[in-house]
């Protein structure tokens, strides 16, 4: 007597293989105009910023004080600031700090929500009532107001300010990632792999971890702009990056001062950080509905 | 009721004692202290400097020492500003604070839930897409950028306002609009999804089948459910933007508990950091609380029996 579960070897191969969730989804954020030219922007704001060095004739720190500001004109693109440095190569060099850290904080905090919230989920019972006790504590912290006292105390360290922007972002994601392996793990086809004798480290790969992983994905795109506003406004306090590297935060601090004398040096870094931000919330947005369809998106 | 509020009362004692704990020993472990001025301090000043804040006691002696101060509503004698207290400062810088948050958050509320509203009453048309497009642009316009075009365009191009400063009433306009802004639109965009939720519900459609008319049916049935995620996000909200009041008072030069932290942090002002701090903490757990008691009433299906 064969396993229930087998079936004669030419009755599988006349049954239509089915489409993946992932290929659903590809199919249905390809017919999404705005996040695909959300996407587009993203990767093009993004090579560019990787290429900075090979793209422009000037050096981020290169100043030109005989030839202070200038308006934008075929030269500079973008401009100079006060102190003559070529404004489109500090707004590229500053893509790279921002995009950076909007990245990798984004990493820490997912790697930190996902284990929480998937250990609290998966362990239940008193382990998980303790561990959503302590994200109830968490969430009651002013964090901006510990970023700050981080970033005062220990030095203006951009290492730090990855851990620290990252360590503030994680509590929802937890939430997220806890919420959906407690209802997994109950799911009858769970169930039915378990009777079924799968084991525990295969349950969570093949069955648990992928369904977590699109609220994770989603909520992800969603973080990184929360956390390159964040840079900025920490970069803008002068909390952040040190001169003479930029990002967007210092570029528009420094924009400021000089917003009756010299519009243009705001102009530019405020556009390409909405520009950004706008892109990766449309994309967040797109992937919402591509890889959840159930969810209405509003 | 009141038992759920005094349970909940109860347990934010052990949330700010967390807080107070994780602040403190931070602080302290960091390099760097209070008296490290660019002066010299001849050895006996700093000795005594350091016996009246009790900074020559062992770590765990100070902090039972500033515990016991707490229990007594004391945050104690500020470590840089000589003669005053740090509840002083607080009861002095917080009402500004309290202020332009105040009317920021009044305006956010105001402007978003209308925008919301409006969007919601026609969904996926012209009228939806348009707040829709500002709330998105809202959204992704910082505090720090509103805020000096506001100023070049009121106060320096058409001098309406003055530039900066905290004399005249009508300073607070253009901080309360810097700072209302992106939580408008995170209201707008949060009553509008409350709102399409609910209209798609059974009991709506009863409504209109049984020919209540349109404007009745949003007020009494639909607004009522609609705008339970705008309410719940209130508490958030509210703290936030006396968070963002650091960037917003900074721009505009006014004197409020967010430029006081930040100078405090740099100041190495332990007490007056710990103040701060613990302050808020306060402040967004109450707000907390004070949402979800209005959640009770607002929602029948809640209830904290």
């Amino acid at each position: 007597m064969t396993s229930p579960t087998h079936f004669p070897r030419d009755e599988v191969a006349s049954i239509e293989m089915g489409r993946s969730l992932w290929q659903d989804a590809v199919q249905r954020i390809r017919g999404n105009k705005v996040a695909m030219m959300s996407l587009c922007y993203l990767v093009l704001q993004g090579s560019l910023a990787l290429l900075a060095p090979y793209l422009t004739r000037f050096g981020y720190e290169t100043t030109d004080l005989m030839l202070g500001a200038t308006a934008p004109d075929w030269v500079h693109w973008f401009g100079t600031d006060d102190l003559g440095r070529d404004m489109l190569t500090r707004v590229l060099y500053g893509s790279r700090v921002s995009l950076m850290v909007g990245l990798l904080a984004t990493f820490v905090s997912v790697v930190i929500g996902v284990t929480y919230g998937a250990v609290s989920g998966y362990a239940g019972g008193r382990v998980d009532a303790l561990m959503m006790r302590g994200l109830e504590i968490l969430y009651a912290m002013p964090f901006t107001f510990f970023v700050i006292i981080l970033m005062v105390l220990f030095g203006r360290n951009i290492y730090l300010m990855f851990i620290a922007l990252g360590a503030v972002q994680w509590l929802t994601m937890a939430r997220i990632v806890r919420g959906q392996v407690v209802s997994l793990k109950t799911m009858e086809y769970v169930s039915a792999a378990r009777a079924m004798g799968v084991r525990n480290r295969a349950i969570i790969f093949r069955h648990i971890l992928p369904n977590v992983l699109s609220p994770v994905i989603i909520y992800s795109t969603l973080t990184i702009p929360g956390v390159i506003l964040e840079e900025a406004f920490l970069s803008f306090l002068g909390l952040g990056v040190q001169e003479p590297m930029s990002s967007w935060g210092t570029l528009i601090a420094d924009g400021v001062t000089a917003l009756e004398t010299f519009p243009w040096m705001i102009l530019y870094p405020c556009i390409t950080l909405m520009l950004t931000l706008v892109a990766l919330n449309f994309l967040g947005d797109g992937l919402r509905e591509a890889l959840d369809p159930k969810s209405n998106g509003d | 009721m009141l038992l759920y509020i005094c349970k909940r009362i109860l347990g934010m004692i052990p949330v700010l004692w967390v807080i107070v704990t994780l602040t403190f020993f931070l602080i302290r472990l960091a390099p760097g202290g209070p008296f490290d001025q660019e002066k010299h301090i001849p050895p006996e000043i700093l000795q005594n400097l350091e016996a009246k804040y009790h900074m020559n006691e062992p770590l765990y002696m100070q902090y039972a020492h500033y515990l016991g101060m707490l229990a007594h509503g004391d945050l104690g004698p500020s470590f840089r500003y000589e003669n005053r207290t740090v509840n002083e400062i607080i009861f002095e810088t917080f009402p500004v604070s309290a202020k332009v948050g105040g009317l920021g958050l009044l305006y956010a509320l105001v402007i978003g839930v209308l925008a919301g509203l409006f969007a919601a009453s026609r969904p996926n048309t012209v009228r939806d897409y348009i707040p829709m497009f500002f709330s998105l642009i809202g959204i992704c316009l910082p505090s720090f950028v509103i805020g000096p075009l506001l100023m070049l365009l009121f106060a320096v191009k058409l001098q309406w306002v003055s530039v900066s400063g905290w004399e005249k009433p009508t300073d607070i306009i253009l901080p309360a609009i810097t700072l209302g802004t992106m939580y408008a639109a995170f209201f707008a965009r949060l009553t509008r999804g409350g709102i399409l939720d609910i209209i798609r519900q059974d009991f709506i459609r009863t409504a209109h089948a049984k020919g209540v008319r349109g404007w009745v049916i949003m007020l009494r049935h639909t607004l009522k459910g609609g705008i339970l995620p705008a309410v719940s996000f209130l508490g958030p909200a509210a703290a936030a933007m006396l968070t963002g009041s650091l960037v917003v008072e900074t721009i505009f030069n006014i004197p409020g508990l967010g430029r006081f932290f930040v100078q405090s942090a740099l100041n190495r002002d332990y007490t007056l950091v710990m103040g701060c701090v613990l302050f808020v903490a306060v402040l967004i757990v109450v707000m907390n609380l004070l949402v979800d008691i209005a959640y009770a009433f607002l929602d029948p299906r809640v209830s904290y029996e």
